[in-house]
């Protein structure tokens, strides 16, 4: 009872502000993996400065960095107004800092003749309008449509850019992870997927196909180039927000981050760097 | 009467005959709810077993006792193990008292009013309630109302709730189970109602609330649902160190360690997920082997 | 006994304090779901409509074959919507776009649509035509009104057009509480038409056909047909998302989200009742063998074995699952009812049915130990074989017993999130009615949604309201059960007969 009572007591008077020294990142299940590479790299140049690294979601990081308990919030969405608003009302301005950015590929199967599609020929695809590769100038099969589960940043992004916000259809199978619609994919002969470029380089049994941004438009590849200059549709940036400029710890690591360095290590999670 | 019971007396051979068709069917029926017995029991020891072949290769004292690096992809599990540790320790020092003095006063002091079977009843049903609820209670009320993040407090706050109830009937039962004799001695030597609780009951009772205690935090330690929205961490490059600050920060344990891994998928190699799987598996083992062992001990001691 | 001493009276009152936190634990627990369930009540109800000129000759869509309806996509389409956030999810130069003016209608299309953000033709002012018009969603007990102008251009020879409308995608107008209705407020000098009055609820896409009317300068745009949109309140705010909740669409993140979680609860109960049908005849075999027929020394082997499986955590189970139950499920199920993917409905329930195991077997043992021996003393003096003193005697003299294992089964199934989180697929689908494609295909249930999603939600929104709804819900179910289970669990049926 006793020791109820005082943890109570203590539970309330904790200080939210992370410990000196220590700098806590949360947010994007999707960028769990970059972060944690982050902090992991930074900490053998930085020894003196912790870097704390959460998962569980966009909006668990905005919710820490709006309460003002997360020095970095991760976020794989640009903050909604309404978020930015409350952040205000307590004190806090959301200052965006972009970390990386990620073009998401289109695969099929390595047997599938079909070589590009159109933004709008994928998200009729998508939300169940098209269910046959004979309509978009492919062979007589039933198109499997795999996606990402709806955890992740991924789903939303795509849903969002490329669904334009409709329902997906009711055929779609959603999978825990990239990998695992790879995998799907490079055995199921009318499977398509999406996905981060990097999960998809080098596997085999499946093919990264060319997107045309508009009907009539020529079919972009996901190259880095491409995703660079913006060509290819299906991309954005993945973000750091922060109280205002950062400052200190958070400055150094920030800047760590977007410096060569940092940015290859970017590279090697799978995301493409800043420049 | 007689006659018409006589009419319907049918021959020896065939009472013998159906005699041995019953027995026979008998047997069979025996046999049937025998194989399901060693079935069940197999099947069991197989999954058992396949975690423990599944999870050896992965398992030294480096795993053990070092931090994951290389993007999660090798090394170690301290930091979960740990955290898993820290969590069930505070689980239970706040668990301890509220649930022992609950089962208390549920056993000795409430009576049998409609209103403390109802109470009773509340808190049987909420021992059966699904651990995901009080992640969420833990989420609305230590996290987003009381200090606004995550952190170990939180977590211990949480699964002390969902350990509680069964906390509280074990110590119940196990007071329960003291025989009325104990107390009328306690009394006839002049004890008062709490003398007699803390010098003869509780020593009496103590095996059983034990195990009780012991098992349930085991339990909560293996529980994912209530420590997600409240306690978990995914990686730190930070010291670990054990002061008071260590209560104020999230800590990486287990069961979220696992559930990160899945949601990352193929991020962390199968092999270290089996490693922890067995490691968690084996945490919440040993416990209840401590609970068995402690139950077992008692009993030879016992003498009523 | 002797009265209190007074130094007892701090660990006294200490037992009766802790008595209170007990109960008060309870309370709390209630207070604070629902407490939390509120924000689901904060939610405005978002609508959208598209409108679009046609003429009544049409090409077919390359995709389909059908004549192109779909306005979704028509870039010249006009999108009258209250949205929660005018520039969330949405292209954000389409917000504030202006009103395509002749020139650029040219050699493009030959009609244009278009909007100005006011609330009567009166306070009209020509420089301010917007495609588009936002407003912000209102809750469900306030209206709104909307302008629509319509006219062709001179490239347009046909002497009727059509004014499309449908409902903007992921927009749902029978899971909307409002009235909507399309009107005809204005026609053009020397034009008449019949009055035209459209439920927009009752017939939310179709085409009004008008005759011809051609703006020759940008000014004139707004001379032609005017049309307005006017929604009205039908429900409180409370009743509309009450109904909302009981819908059959799970579909939260979308623009218009919708919040039925009737697929959830039944996915669960399903998963649940099929783990029950695979879990109790074996574990009751299995407690009636432990209770009726194992030697001690047996006994005193198999029990400690099935207790290790209750120390399992269910998250370990949910990976065995995954890597081991899975595969070999699909092995088995992929011919036979064209199972693809392990992660299902079968494989979950049997892995869900393993878990109740030990649940089902100590529950179902303690309620045939109950019974008293003088029953089966009574009945093998009748002659009675073991099977018949079990059937006949032990089993339904312990009914009361058994069935507070179903429940309480039934119960701990339900409640599991883990192993349904990991196994289950992920999809919220209603559940088929073709046993086959449901058995093989994904779902999800209540605590899984509320696990996954909790961490993306925008926390004291609608969304996390509509979670701590479905917490609330699942815990009042959970509650329900346990009680009639611990009730039957007491009740000794030879006792009261």
């Amino acid at each position: 009872m006793t020791s109820t009572l005082i943890a109570t007591i203590a539970l309330a008077g904790l200080s939210p502000a992370p410990a000196f020294g220590t700098v806590a990142v949360k947010g994007s299940d999707t960028m769990l993996i970059l972060n944690q590479r982050f902090a992991e790299a930074f900490g053998k140049k930085h020894p003196g400065i912790a870097i704390e690294v959460t998962g569980g979601g966009s909006s668990i990081g905005i919710n820490a960095f709006i309460n003002g308990v997360a020095d970095i919030c991760a976020s794989s969405r640009p903050m909604r107004k309404s978020e930015i608003d409350r952040a205000r009302s307590r004190g806090a301005t959301a200052t965006e800092t972009p970390i990386a950015l990620d073009g998401l590929a289109v695969i099929v199967n390595i047997n599938n003749p079909v070589t590009s599609l159109t933004m709008d020929q994928l998200r009729r695809i998508y939300i169940g309008q098209i269910n046959n590769w004979s309509q978009v100038g492919g062979p007589n099969q039933a198109i499997v449509v795999l996606s990402r589960d709806s955890n992740s940043g991924t789903y939303g992004f795509f849903q969002e850019k490329v669904l334009k916000n409709q329902n997906w259809g009711r055929g779609v199978r959603f999978m825990p992870s990239t990998a695992e619609e790879a995998r799907e994919t490079a055995r199921t002969p009318g499977a398509i997927a999406y996905g981060g470029v990097a999960y998809f380089k080098g596997r085999d049994g499946i093919k990264i196909i060319g997107v045309a941004p508009a009907e009539g438009k020529p079919p972009v590849l996901p190259t880095e180039a491409n995703v660079r200059n913006k060509s290819y549709p299906i991309w954005r940036y993945l973000y750091y927000y922060t109280n205002g400029r950062p400052r200190g710890e958070v400055k150094t690591f920030i800047d760590w981050c977007l410096s060569p360095e940092g940015q290859s290590v970017v590279e090697q999670v799978g995301y493409y760097s800043l420049k | 009467m007689a006659s018409v019971i006589g009419d319907r007396i049918p021959s020896r051979a065939k009472l013998a005959a159906r005699d041995a068709r019953r027995k026979l069917n008998s047997r069979l029926f025996e046999v049937w709810l025998w194989s399901m017995g060693v079935l069940i029991t197999l099947a069991i020891l197989a999954v058992i077993v396949t975690i423990v072949i599944k999870g050896l290769p992965a398992m030294n004292w480096e795993f053990l006792s070092t931090g994951p690096k290389e993007g999660m992809k090798e090394g170690g599990i301290w930091p979960m193990l740990r955290g898993s540790i820290l969590l069930m320790i505070g689980t239970l020092l706040i668990v301890l008292p509220v649930g022992v003095f609950g089962g208390v006063f549920l056993a000795e002091y409430a009576g049998t009013s409609r209103l403390v079977t109802l109470v009773r009843a509340c808190v049987v049903a909420l021992a059966g309630t699904p651990s995901v609820i009080y992640g969420l209670f833990g989420l609305a009320v230590f996290v987003l109302l009381i200090t606004k993040h995550t952190s170990l407090i939180a977590g211990c706050l949480t699964l002390a709730m969902f350990a509680l109830p069964v906390i509280v009937l074990t110590t119940e039962s196990a007071i329960k189970a003291v025989p009325e004799s104990f107390v009328e001695a306690g009394v006839s030597l002049g004890m008062s109602k709490w003398q007699v609780i803390r010098k003869v009951i509780l020593p009496a009772a103590l095996p059983g609330i034990v195990t009780g205690l012991v098992l349930s935090t085991g339990r909560a330690a293996g529980e994912a649902p209530p420590i997600l929205f409240t306690a978990g961490i995914y990686y730190s490059t930070a010291k670990l160190t054990f002061d008071l600050e260590m209560f104020k920060k999230p800590v990486a344990n287990l069961p979220y360690h696992l559930a990160e891994g899945y949601r990352q998928g193929s991020v962390i190699p199968e092999k270290i997920i089996w490693g922890t799987c067995l490691t968690l598996m084996l945490l919440v083992l040993l416990i209840n082997l401590a609970a068995i062992i402690v139950r077992a001990r008692a009993r030879k001691r016992q003498v009523w | 006994m002797k009265r209190l001493k007074l130094r007892d009276l701090p660990a006294v009152a200490l037992v009766y304090l802790s008595g209170a936190l007990v109960v008060l634990v309870i309370v709390a627990i209630f207070y604070y779901l629902a407490h939390e369930a509120r924000y689901a009540f904060d939610r405005p109800f978002p609508y959208g409509y598209r409108f679009s000129l046609q003429s009544p000759i049409l090409e077919p869509d390359p995709y389909t074959g059908q004549v192109l309806d779909d306005l979704t996509v028509d870039p010249n389409a006009t999108l009258l919507a209250a949205n929660f956030e005018g520039d969330d999810g949405i292209d954000e130069k389409e917000e504030g776009a202006p009103m395509a003016t002749l020139e650029e209608l040219e050699g493009y299309h030959p009609f244009g649509t278009g909007s100005a953000v006011i609330d009567s033709l009166d306070d009209l002012n020509p420089q301010e035509l917007f495609r588009d018009n936002w407003k912000q969603a209102k809750d469900a007990t306030k209206g709104d009104r909307f302008i629509l102008f319509a006219f062709a251009t001179q490239e347009y020879t046909q002497p009727t057009m059509k004014l499309a409308f449908q409902p903007d995608a992921a927009f749902s107008p029978k899971d909307c509480p409002f009235d909507i209705k399309l009107r005809v407020i204005r026609t053009p000098n020397g034009i008449e038409v019949e009055p035209v009055e459209i439920d927009l609820i009752q017939n939310p896409s179709g085409k009004i056909e008008l005759p011809t009317w051609i703006a020759k300068s940008d000014e004139e745009r707004t001379n032609g047909y005017v049309f307005e949109m006017v929604v009205t309140p039908k429900k409180s705010n409370f009743t509309a998302t009450i109904a909302g909740f009981f819908k059959t669409d799970w579909a939260p993140t979308l623009q218009y989200p919708r919040y039925g979680f009737v697929p959830l609860l039944l996915s669960t109960m399903l998963m649940a009742l099929l783990a029950l049908a695979i879990a109790v005849p074996i574990g009751l075999a299995c407690s009636t063998y432990l209770a009726e027929i194992a030697p001690a020394r047996i006994r005193e082997w198999l029990k400690p074995i099935i207790e290790m499986l209750a120390s399992i955590p269910t998250v370990v189970l949910g990976y065995f699952g995954l890597m081991i139950v899975a595969p070999s499920v699909v092995k088995v199920f992929s011919q036979a009812i064209g199972m693809t993917s392990g992660r299902s409905f079968l494989t979950a329930s049997l892995v869900l049915a393993f878990l109740l195991l030990p649940t089902v077997i100590s529950i179902g043992e303690d309620a045939l130990r109950a019974v008293p021996s003088s029953f089966r003393d009574g009945a093998s003096a009748l002659g009675f074989t073991a099977k018949e003193t079990i059937k006949k005697v032990v089993l339904p003299a312990a009914r009361a017993g058994v069935v507070a294992t179903v429940l309480l089964g039934f119960a701990r199934a339900i409640g599991e999130t883990m192993i349904i989180w990991i196994l289950s697929g992920g999809t919220a689908v209603m559940p088929s009615i073709d046993p086959v494609k449901t058995l093989a295909g994904p779902t999800r249930g209540m605590t899984d949604t509320i696990a996954i999603e909790m961490g993306n939600v925008e926390f004291e929104g609608p969304h996390y309201g509509h979670l701590f709804m479905i917490g609330l819900t699942l815990f009042l179910i959970t509650l329900a059960i346990n009680l009639i289970g611990y009730a039957y669990g007491r009740k000794r049926k030879w006792l009261a007969s």
